[in-house]
């Protein structure tokens, strides 16, 4: 059984009174001890989705089934309990901390929610989870403004993990991190997936990241998935044009690697309701693609919203 | 002071900084965030500044740029702009007109540069009459327009009557960069010009960028903590951590094989497909207040290190680190008396 199975969602925002089509008619799975990374550009619905898959926001329609149960028909009682098996650790590690609390109270707090403990068991689970992200239990007394970025974040981890859940979502955990910083963070996360067996959802733009700790991969563009298959294939041969055109932006840290140069658009059309999304901004359309390709698997595993796919049609 | 070049050398240099200290005051607390640091810029040449939050690197581009304001103070021995002009001793007013007309600026934030409430051309306007550029404002919008279609942005017309909050953020940067080569400055400093933007914007922006400096006239100083910013758009990087700078030298001579161990971590903290990030640990070392202060997170840290605050040396031809035990092969020791003081060794 999948942890989390989220079908045909769909979700508008109203901007000025004008529609935005968040995510239209997304499918996603995270199976158990998996990472699963969703991948995009600001504004292609990556982050909503995410809310989404916590019930922080309810779909205009389709289905969230969360080790099985369907979330949108769970009375809110069952749902609240069940949050302890649904964590989030935030990008902005100092505004999701309350400021006012000390860490051992914020890292407490998804147990005080979500079951009935004896002071002494709260205490050694609080101090239990300290440990585990590398903090140690006497920075427990703390405030958030005390420590540094990573520190932050790492009670944010503790946090998530405090209750044992099945799935956190992780929302560009390390965007807002220095890069030293980050690899502890990432290297973090690992282990405590190795420990503890939960499966992540992986919000991220850093497709470097991504590559290196994702284990399958779907990428949005415009609230849609245009592409999806194990992070190593996806990344490193794209099928989706899109996909394509963020590995060839992607810059090399070593400086004996050219740059790619990026695909210039063809341009002679642009995106409608029912055309292809990426369509103005791709170097293989054609009229084709004024009518919207459907989420097709090209190989096991590996799907592809695209009627000339790149490895497949080149 | 460093050894006279003479004249001739002098005017290759874009930049010459020697012994430069920001202190910034507040509530009583004095803190350098910039620390007795000390480079030249070859003119035509690329530099990345890279260094984490908090490392001093945009303290000292408001150094370089005379915009760090009473009570904060910068000293330094040398501040010199193209072998003529002291940035340090330029009075506010004449400062204007080389902000702009000789160093050009890239900030991080588009839209806080520019007026929310002026249109994109009235602000271009503006910027060319207050350098005595332009009188008229069809002639300003003439030459705006002819600079933003050389940066690729599409009907340049409808770019200058709208206004910034039209503007994607990719379009601002462009426009940011419009200001910035206009006047054709031969330096340009740009902060963090990307690190608000997708990774497809952030290529077409550095592209822009590294074609408004090439042909080795112009000088870029790219500050950003991105590694791979420096790797592909660089020509020499500077890498500074704590207020100091800890390495100089050809990128890729040093992203091969750096010289001071906080840039091998740095560059160690990269992920990579197939090899883990390798994240910083402390070795637990406490340092004095005269010894490194990256002796604590140091893998070669010894006893030295822990009283000794290593020079910015040379450690290789073209190359200078911070460093007692790096790289290995460096020669034993300068006597003491050549070694002492803040000066170049390069």
């Amino acid at each position: 059984m999948p942890t989390l199975e989220m079908s045909d969602i769909t979700k508008t925002f109203y901007r000025r009174g004008q529609p935005v089509h968040a995510v239209a008619g997304a499918t996603i799975t995270v199976q158990p001890r998996e990472t699963v990374a969703l991948v995009g550009e600001s504004g292609s619905g990556k982050s909503t989705l995410g809310r989404l898959a916590l019930m922080l926001l309810r779909p205009d329609s389709g289905q969230v089934l969360f080790e099985g149960e369907d979330l949108l028909r769970m009375p809110p009682r069952e749902l609240r309990a069940r949050r302890a098996r649904l964590q989030v650790v935030f990008q902005e590690p100092f505004q999701s901390l309350d400021p006012q609390h000390e860490v051992r109270d914020t890292v407490a707090e998804p147990l005080v929610c979500t079951q009935r403990l004896d002071k002494g068991a709260l205490q050694s689970q609080v101090d239990e989870a300290l440990e585990m992200v590398g903090l140690g239990a006497a920075k427990g007394s703390r405030y958030p403004s005390q420590l540094s970025g990573g520190e932050q974040q790492r009670v944010g981890i503790a946090r998530a993990i405090v209750t044992r859940p099945a799935l956190i979502v992780l929302d560009e955990p390390t965007s807002s991190l220095d890069l030293t910083v980050r690899a502890g963070i990432v290297s973090l996360l690992q282990k405590l997936q190795a420990e503890l067996g939960m499966s992540y959802l992986f919000i991220s733009h850093d497709l470097d990241t991504v590559h290196f700790l994702a284990d399958r991969v779907y990428v949005m563009y415009r609230g849609q998935i245009v592409e999806t298959g194990a992070a190593a294939d996806v990344l490193t041969s794209p099928e989706h044009p899109y996909t394509a055109l963020l590995g060839a932006a992607r810059l090399d840290v070593d400086p004996e690697v050219p740059r790619t140069p990026l695909p210039k658009p063809h341009t002679g059309l642009s995106p409608a309701a029912h055309s292809c999304p990426f369509l103005g901004r791709c170097e293989r359309s054609t009229d084709k693609c004024i009518s919207k390709p459907p989420l097709a698997e090209v190989s096991p595993g590996r799907s592809v919203a695209c009627w000339y796919p790149v490895q497949s049609s080149p | 002071m460093s050894i006279d070049l003479g004249a001739e050398r002098r005017s290759d240099l874009v930049l010459e900084v020697e012994d430069l200290t920001t202190t910034y005051h507040s509530h009583g607390n004095a803190f350098e965030a910039v620390r007795q640091v000390s480079f030249d810029l070859v003119r035509g040449r690329r530099y990345g500044l890279v260094g984490e939050s908090g490392s001093g690197k945009s303290s000292l581009i408001r150094a370089l740029l005379g915009l760090v304001r009473i009570p904060n103070q910068v000293t330094a021995t040398t501040l010199r702009f193209d072998g003529r002009i002291d940035l340090l001793t330029t009075p506010a007013k004449q400062m204007r007109q080389i902000r702009g007309a000789e160093i050009g600026y890239v900030g991080q934030n588009p839209f806080g540069a520019l007026h929310p409430v002026l249109s994109v051309g009235e602000q271009y306007h503006q910027f060319l009459k207050a350098h005595g550029q332009s009188r008229r404002r069809r002639d300003s919008l003439a030459r705006a327009a002819e600079v933003l279609a050389g940066l690729g942005l599409p009907d340049p017309p409808a770019v200058l009557k709208g206004h910034a909050g039209q503007l994607s953020g990719g379009m601002a940067q462009r426009v940011v960069l419009g200001f910035s080569t206009l006047l054709q400055p031969q330096f340009i400093i740009a902060d963090e010009p990307t690190t608000a933007l997708d990774v497809t914007v952030q290529r077409q922006v550095l592209d822009l960028l590294a074609e408004e400096t090439s042909g080795g006239k112009r000088s870029l100083l790219l500050v950003t903590h991105d590694l791979s910013v420096v790797a592909q758009y660089c020509d020499d990087v500077l890498v500074m951590r704590k207020g100091r700078i800890v390495e100089t030298g050809p990128v890729r001579q040093v992203f091969a094989a750096p010289h001071h161990p906080y840039t091998a971590a740095l560059l160690a903290s990269v992920p990579r497909p197939g090899t883990p990030p390798r994240p910083m640990t402390r070795t637990g070392a406490a340092t004095t207040g005269t010894g490194c202060e990256f002796a604590p997170l140091c893998p070669l840290a010894q006893e030295n290190c822990l009283v000794d605050r290593p020079l910015l040396l040379s450690s290789t031809p073209g190359r200078r680190a911070a460093c007692h035990h790096m790289p290995p092969q460096r020669e034993a020791p300068r006597p003491v008396s050549a070694a002492a003081g803040p000066g170049r060794r390069d």
